[in-house]
């Protein structure tokens, strides 16, 4: 069992009803082909993904998580570390942390996600992760300057996702 | 002894010396030379299996990696020109301060012998540095190949040059580390055009240029993205995809241009091999020859001695 | 992302993704760590030019990945 994070557009906008209505419809019924979104997650050294069928990915967007599903509204979303899961035919989740990019969504009802790196969230290291949130915390506690801040915040936001996505506490 | 033999050996005695003088340091000369020719193809066939097996892993990673741009490229390579940005008003207000600098990114190689890849390039940003009369364009290449003309042509339109890069392989942090240092000091580009060598089959492949719009342009051609939605702050949104384009053409084009420059050195390594061997071919020829008149000549000096002695008893 | 902080600080957006990137890789377990530090293992140069001289050069490498991170670990 899921919760479905959909943006208030794309519930309104969507009329495909019978998807919107409740996550847990998925899996009692078989989903069709033709309500499944096609997507691909490419990297610039690796295709994870190319032109698959799912029936619903979440991205982490600027604003929090959203969903993307079939007959999305066309969006463009600049996407920030965090968390990306795919929710397959199958009903398996699969979930990658992602340091950033790029998400488009077409009105062909293509769906483009371009990561600079991804990884499956088993492979953070959980000791790496608490350090690293240690040292950014300290860090930008200690910043005075304004470039000096944004760098250690960069760092702090980062970890703190991984943290989340690794299950260490923040 | 045959008197004719006599005779002619007697001829021969005072000439055979010399020749046998000349005719031992024309040898060595020709072995060395056969040697040197010969290492040299060796060289060449080798280096040609190595471009060879090369370029079938660039053709598939062009194939694969390029995908990394068809998403952004998608959505922006409909902006084709800077037109929008220059037939607006003086006093418009931009989006951000208009910086009139347009970038030309040269992907070149710091080796040669690959074929007409880097003359082709270097060609198409000279003839778009030559028509830059407002002093619009900064230009930047990738390899040594392209910064030596730049720099002695167009000094003045010359930005950086870049050396090593991409050696082993391309890295993609690599490439962000490259690319920001463009950026850090043009940040609101007009827009940014990418030659590159466009790859299609081992025998042909020709120069390209993809059009990067900036922030500005972007801006300007706002109605083509009227349909997409941001739900972040659009403009902030927009600005950072201009630079994340730049860094997928970029990535995509240098792929095309790596498949590119091993067709290239493949068919100069080929040349090299097959110019090698028939040089090889001629000198082994003149030596045999050469040394068949030192066997000639010194059959005729034994011979007139023996005649000589014959003649003394 | 209005008014984006690091933006707002001098940072271009290739800085700060390639930041992101590096935390990323930096805080995998063994040996998907190594794997990901391969894409580290460049070493070039990029340098400026004045009226068609030399004038300054850079190293890209490793080091100054870690550096634009701006921790001594």
């Amino acid at each position: 069992m899921f919760r479905t994070v959909f943006t208030r557009s794309s519930t309104l906008l969507n009329n495909k009803t019978a998807f919107v209505a409740s996550g847990k419809r998925f899996y009692a019924d078989a989903v069709k082909s033709e309500d499944l979104l096609t997507f691909s997650l490419v990297l610039p050294h690796q295709t994870i993904y190319k032109d698959k069928k799912a029936p619903l990915i979440t991205l982490p967007g600027a604003k929090g998580v959203f969903g993307v599903a079939k007959d999305h509204i066309p969006k463009i979303a600049e996407l920030k570390p965090g968390v990306m899961q795919i929710n397959h035919e199958d009903g398996k989740e699969e979930k990658f942390f992602l340091s950033g990019g790029f998400a488009f969504i077409n009105p062909d009802n293509t769906c483009y996600v371009n990561a600079i790196e991804a990884f499956p969230i088993e492979q953070l290291d959980q000791e790496a992760v608490k350090k690293g949130l240690a040292q950014y915390t300290q860090a930008y506690n200690d910043a005075t300057e304004e470039t000096a801040k944004a760098v250690a915040l960069i760092g702090l936001e980062s970890y703190q996702q991984m943290a989340y996505a690794c299950g260490v506490s923040v | 002894m045959n008197t004719t033999v006599k005779a002619s050996s007697k001829l021969f005695v005072g000439l055979t010396n010399q020749n046998q003088v000349r005719g031992m340091a024309t040898l060595k000369d020709l072995k060395v030379r056969l040697g040197t020719v010969q290492t040299i193809s060796k060289l060449t066939k080798t280096l040609h299996m190595v471009a060879s097996s090369k370029l079938r892993s660039a053709e598939k990673k062009a194939e694969e990696l390029g995908a990394f741009n068809v998403g952004p490229s998608k959505l922006l390579s409909e902006i084709k020109s800077n037109e929008a940005l220059d037939q607006l008003e003086q006093g418009t207000t931009f989006a951000e301060d208009r910086s009139n600098k347009q970038l030309v990114i040269a992907i070149t190689t710091d080796t040669g012998m690959c074929g007409p890849v880097n003359h082709q390039v270097v060609k198409a940003c000279k003839a778009l540095l030559s028509k830059d009369t407002e002093d619009k364009m900064i230009a930047s290449t990738t390899g040594l190949k392209g910064t030596a003309p730049l720099a002695t042509d167009y000094p003045k339109k010359l930005l950086f040059g870049g050396r090593d890069f991409g050696k082993q392989d391309y890295s993609f942090p690599e490439t962000l580390l490259f690319l920001n240092e463009i950026i850090a000091k043009i940040p609101n580009f007009d827009n940014a055009v990418i030659v590159y060598n466009k790859f299609k089959n081992a025998l042909s492949y020709s120069v390209d240029a993809l059009f990067i719009p900036g922030f500005n342009l972007m801006e300007q051609h706002r109605d083509k993205f009227y349909t997409y939605q941001t739900t972040e702050d659009r403009a902030a949104t927009m600005k950072d995809l201009s630079e994340f384009y730049l860094a997928s053409a970029f990535w995509a084009s240098l792929y095309q241009n790596r498949a590119s420059e091993m067709a290239g050195r493949m068919v100069s390594m080929d040349n090299a091999s097959k110019n090698g061997e028939s040089i090889s071919q001629g000198l082994s020829l003149q030596y045999n020859r050469a040394r068949q008149a030192m066997i000639t000549s010194e059959l005729i000096e034994i011979t007139s001695g023996a005649a000589a002695i014959e003649d003394s008893n | 992302m209005a008014g984006q902080f690091w933006r707002a600080a001098g940072l271009t957006y290739l800085q700060y993704s390639s930041m992101c990137a590096s935390h990323l890789r930096n805080a995998l377990k063994e040996p998907f760590r190594a794997t990901a530090n391969n894409r580290e293992k460049f070493e070039s140069s990029v340098t400026e030019y004045v009226n068609g001289k030399e004038s300054s050069t850079l190293t890209l490498d490793t080091a100054l990945l870690q550096k634009q991170l701006k921790l001594t670990k």
